[in-house]
């Protein structure tokens, strides 16, 4: 082929067809592996593909969120969530070079006095692949924080101090806390296991309260935090609450005091089976305070240490003190029904003024009972004589109301106490509200008798709350106001989520009706029953209640009081309730008018109510038990609550045993 | 006629085909090492970057002797092949010798020598001195290559170098074993030798295999790499970067493998990680690239001016054949696992700075085509 002939030496044909060959073969061998990754993908390509992501160790942590708080109506915080932290040991890690175990180990045992150098050293040399384990549990911030510290610190160089501390995280976790351990107790109730709410607002608000945990996606990386997302927690909404944590703090100050002077006063035990009080404001349905007794310590709420001794709690099974407690957790203001009393009297009063069947002029004369199918009597046995509605109410005269209750009919009766909220829940935002809806009586089952008791507050049922709130209606015009205890949702920074206003529900009474209802109740504080209540120098009205409790045979009572102040423009209502004072003679209210007086003489002018009136001595130098009230009776220790061999000739029973109710 | 006249002769030809060919696979190799390496970078280094900026440095040194290379007439090299074999065989003496300062280990293996600012592996330069020396060899017997002695006694000549190097780095020793055979074999007008051969090697290859034992692990991880533990975690790992790649990948930048589960992602298992972002449609388009490469080698060596230039570029290509094959092939777990880089994108050092030198060979041979020959040595 080649004509020139050429010095240098040139590739020969065959030279050049070996060229082609090679490279043919290296082409093929190269075919051979994209064969070989076709087959790869084909074969095992899904179960490779899961394999890479199942191993990406996404160090994918949840950023728990805070709970709200709970504040009072100045900004006090009842409860709140506290960051605590756990030391966590990544074994594995601290294991990973030799140099890294001693100044570790070394570290936590200088930064947290509780840590063993020997379980530590255990840890490093059987649970080395172990790449969490808890050392510590919950320690705030300043016991953690030396450690910290001592792991970030560096030099002037930027170089670290402590390199080779190595493996240890902590776990970032709120605690819930409540400042002031047993205040409003079964009100603000308290959470289990971390953030459910389990009674009180902390159970009925628990879903506001409760935030959205966040969550770290990252690569874990002992060294490096890189390529990390976050998605943050979102922290829980604030209640505030229109509890004033100073009125709570008073009230329940002054029934701690009544119950220590009575306990083991005539029995051996408590001064009450239980005592209550309610302060609301009687123009918009706020709750300011709510208390009961025994209470409990929201930050250790199972423990019963405070209420009995060692051996009584040995003995108890875990039955009984489960139901001790959940007795203990109770709000009694909500979830406790029982027979009132003579407070309703009010009520049945208003309803006859209302519906024009009573009248002011009215009189009625009292002959120390009424005869049903059976005699029901009046407080005084002999009879009070003429009464007029005025002195019915002052003198809580039962025979002049069943009277009433005659001209008034049980058609206008039941529609009344349907109004004042009698036998419907209140809706009170609380858990637990009692339903006291088969406690009442209906067109249908109501007897005369029966007609005639319920009007003096015997065989029906009801609790506090209903009581407070349609006794506030009474008193201020007329309106009805939904109570309720949180008045504002803030989130986290402070922003007003949402404000509740006061609900006005309806009219119950006449604008007139109510006036001369609480004129009627001055007289009765003034110069009536309730005069223990009095507070000197200021203008203020109220009820006093004396209820039997069943069986009518015990002879045990539930005694209470329930007032407005000032008069002119009632601010507060307070309610109080003794449930069987610990006392030889029980059937008196001034129990609880002593409680009341005793509460209202802080909480006027911590409200900065003046006084209206000018002072006269009266009920001056009284303690909580009150000077004329001391029945400070022989003590029985082998007299039980209820045993009922003492048989006391009672003064101012209201009304005699009555046959019992279904309840 | 004279040299000077069939030089005269003709258009001067320069194949920029294979010169863009190289710049993409530069610039495709510093965007996979990128993807690659910038997880683990960050993570060691503190900058993602790092791996970016040394491999940039590496190919800006390379530079250098691809354009000298490239630039000078490549016949000087003939009278210096044997120079060139006796100073790569004694740097390859001097690396095994444990000197302080002088010599590097890195996987517990002394490969390395530190010269000043750089370091470098005499294995590289032992490829290229074989290439230059066989060149000069073959191209002064070319008839005696149909005999068969002749062919051993090539290969007694080649036997101390690659005893030296396989004695430290297997790999290498058969790369330039393969190089050999290669160029021997385009230079021979024998087919039948060469298979036998290939057999031997595969046989020599076996027995040092079975004989080192670090290696047999080795053998052990590529057979049953999910029951091998440690030794089989890089195959293993590499292997499900593949296979998790599926047809067109992750995208890039998008792999997860990288993330530290691959050891080493941005050299010998660089590959791995083309597979998972790009997927089956990447990794061929990767290989195909390289058959482009290897096409233009093979034609510049077919219209090469002279013979010696002919063999020079065989033994280049030879080179970058077999350093692909056997580096996809361990990827994919086809041979064990032994450390050969992928050319060109492959983090390294020394073997970049050598390869853009071979690359400036190919260019120079390519300088001496005139077009018109050219045009016979395609029909």
């Amino acid at each position: 082929m080649r004509k020139r002939k050429k010095p240098v030496r040139k590739m020969n044909r065959t030279m050049r067809t070996k060229l082609i060959v090679l490279f043919n073969v290296i082409v093929l061998a190269l075919c051979g592996l994209i064969g070989r990754l076709m087959y790869i993908e084909h074969s095992s390509g899904d179960k490779y593909e899961k394999k890479v992501l199942s191993m990406q160790s996404y160090d994918s942590k949840t950023i728990p969120y805070q709970r709200g708080e709970i504040v009072d109506s100045s900004g006090t915080v009842l409860a709140t969530s506290v960051a605590v932290y756990n030391v966590i040991l990544d074994c594995s890690v601290m294991t990973s070079k030799e140099e890294y175990v001693e100044p570790t180990i070394d570290a936590l045992t200088k930064c947290f006095s509780e840590l063993k150098r020997e379980d530590l050293e255990k840890y490093a040399s059987e649970k080395k692949n172990s790449k969490y384990i808890v050392l510590a549990k919950k320690l705030p911030y300043d016991e953690v924080q030396p450690f910290i510290e001592m792991q970030d610190a560096v030099d002037k160089d930027g170089n670290k101090v402590n390199p080779n501390v190595k493996g240890v995280w902590f776990e970032k976790e709120y605690q819930r806390q409540y400042p002031y351990n047993s205040l409003a107790a079964s009100v603000i109730g308290f959470t289990s296991s971390g953030n459910v709410g389990t009674t009180g607002l902390e159970n009925y608000y628990d879903d506001v309260l409760n935030g959205v945990n966040g969550r770290e996606y990252g690569y874990l990386n002992s060294d490096s935090d890189f390529e990390k997302t976050v998605i943050p927690a979102q922290d829980g909404n604030t209640l505030v609450c229109s509890i004033d944590a100073n009125i709570q703090s008073i009230v329940e100050k002054k029934i701690e005091q009544w119950n220590k002077k009575y306990s083991d006063n005539y029995y051996e035990g408590a001064g009450s089976l239980n005592t209550a009080v309610l302060v609301m404001n009687p123009q918009n349905g706020e709750i300011l305070a709510m208390a009961d007794y025994p209470e409990f310590d929201l930050n250790n709420p199972r423990d019963l240490s405070s209420l009995y001794s060692k051996k009584e709690l040995e003995s108890m099974t875990d039955e009984e003190s489960m139901d001790i407690l959940n007795g203990l957790w109770q709000n009694y203001c909500v979830t406790a029904t029982y027979e009132p009393g003579s407070v309703q009297k009010p009520f049945t009063v208003a309803c006859g003024l209302d519906t024009g069947t009573v009248t002011d002029d009215m009189s009625f004369l009292c002959d120390g009972g009424e005869q049903f199918d059976r005699w029901v009597s009046c407080v005084n046995r002999n009879g009070h004589g003429m009464e007029t509605v005025r002195t019915t109410l002052m003198d809580s005269c039962n025979d002049a109301i069943m009277q009433m209750t005659y001209r008034i009919g049980k058609e206008n009766f039941l529609q009344y106490q349907s109004d004042f909220g009698f036998g419907q829940k209140t809706g009170i935002d609380l858990p637990g509200e009692a339903n006291t809806s088969t406690l009442v009586y209906t067109a249908d089952s109501m007897k005369p008798i029966d007609l005639a008791t319920n009007a003096f507050g015997q065989n029906y049922n009801c609790t506090m709350i209903q009581m407070a709130s349609g006794f506030s209606s009474l008193i201020n015009g007329g309106t009805y106001y939904q109570p309720h205890i949180v008045t504002k949702i803030t989130d986290a920074s402070g922003n007003t989520v949402s404000t509740i206003e006061p609900k006005a529900v309806k009219q119950t009474v006449s604008e007139s009706t109510s006036r001369q209802i609480k004129d009627y109740l001055y007289d009765v504080v003034t110069s009536g029953t309730g005069g223990t209540a009095k507070v000197d120098g200021y203008s203020m009205g109220g009820k006093t209640g004396t209820a039997q409790k069943l069986p009518r045979t015990r002879r045990k009572h539930l005694v209470s009081f329930m007032g407005f102040a000032p008069y002119d423009d009632p601010q507060l209502v307070i309610y109080c309730i003794v449930d069987e004072p610990n006392a030889p003679d029980d059937a008196h209210s001034y129990f609880a008018q002593n409680i009341v007086r005793e509460i209202l003489e802080e909480v006027l002018p911590y409200k900065n109510i003046y006084p209206d009136e000018k002072k006269t001595g009266r009920n001056k130098g009284l303690d909580v038990t009150g000077e004329n009230a001391q029945y400070t009776g022989e003590h029985n220790p082998v007299a039980r609550r209820d045993s009922d061999k003492k048989k006391t000739e009672t003064k101012e029973e209201e009304n005699e045993p009555e046959e019992e109710k279904q309840e | 006629m004279s040299k000077q006249k069939s030089r005269q002769k003709g258009t001067a030809y320069f194949d920029y085909n294979l010169l863009f060919i190289i710049i993409f696979l530069l610039c495709f190799g510093l965007v996979m090492l990128y993807s690659s390496s910038s997880y683990t970078s960050a993570n060691k280094y503190g900058d993602s970057a790092h791996y970016l900026k040394l491999q940039v440095r590496n190919i800006l040194v390379g530079m250098f002797p691809m354009i000298l290379l490239a630039r000078v007439d490549y016949r000087i090299w003939r009278k210096l092949g044997g120079f060139a074999y006796l100073v790569s065989f004694l740097l390859c003496v001097l690396v095994m010798l444990p000197i302080p300062g002088l010599v590097r280990s890195s996987h517990g293996q002394s490969r390395w020598l530190n010269l000043g600012p750089f370091s470098f592996q005499p294995s590289e330069l032992a490829k290229l001195a074989v290439i230059i020396f066989l060149a000069m060899l073959i191209e002064k017997i070319p008839k005696k290559l149909d005999k068969f002695t002749s062919l051993l006694k090539v290969g007694l000549l080649l036997i101390p170098l690659l005893g030296v190097v396989a004695y430290s780095n297997l790999s290498t020793a058969v790369i330039i074993f393969g190089i050999a055979v290669c160029m021997l074999f385009v230079a021979s007008p024998k087919y039948g030798q060469f298979i036998i051969v290939g057999i031997l090697g595969v046989a020599f290859v076996i027995a040092f295999i079975f004989l080192a034992s670090y290696r047999s692990t080795r053998v052990d991880a590529w057979r049953h790499p999910e029951t091998a533990g440690d030794a089989g975690f890089q195959t293993l790992m590499g292997l499900y970067a593949i296979g998790s790649g599926k047809l067109f990948g992750k995208g890039l930048g998008q792999s997860l493998q990288k993330m530290g589960n691959v050891p080493e992602a941005q050299n010998d298992m660089i590959f791995s990680i083309i597979c998972e972002e790009l997927g089956l449609f990447g990794a061929v388009c990767v290989i195909l690239l390289f058959i482009l490469l290897l096409w233009r080698m093979m034609i510049i060596a077919n219209n090469a001016r002279d013979l010696y230039g002919a063999l020079l570029v065989s033994g280049i290509m030879s080179h970058i054949a077999i350093q692909v094959i056997l580096n996809i092939a361990v990827v994919t777990n086809t041979i064990p696992n032994t450390g050969v880089i992928l050319p060109f994108i492959s983090y390294g050092g020394t073997s970049l700075v050598f390869l853009m030198g071979e690359m400036g060979l190919v260019l120079s041979v390519s300088r001496g085509i005139r077009l018109e020959s050219m045009k016979q040595g395609e029909t």
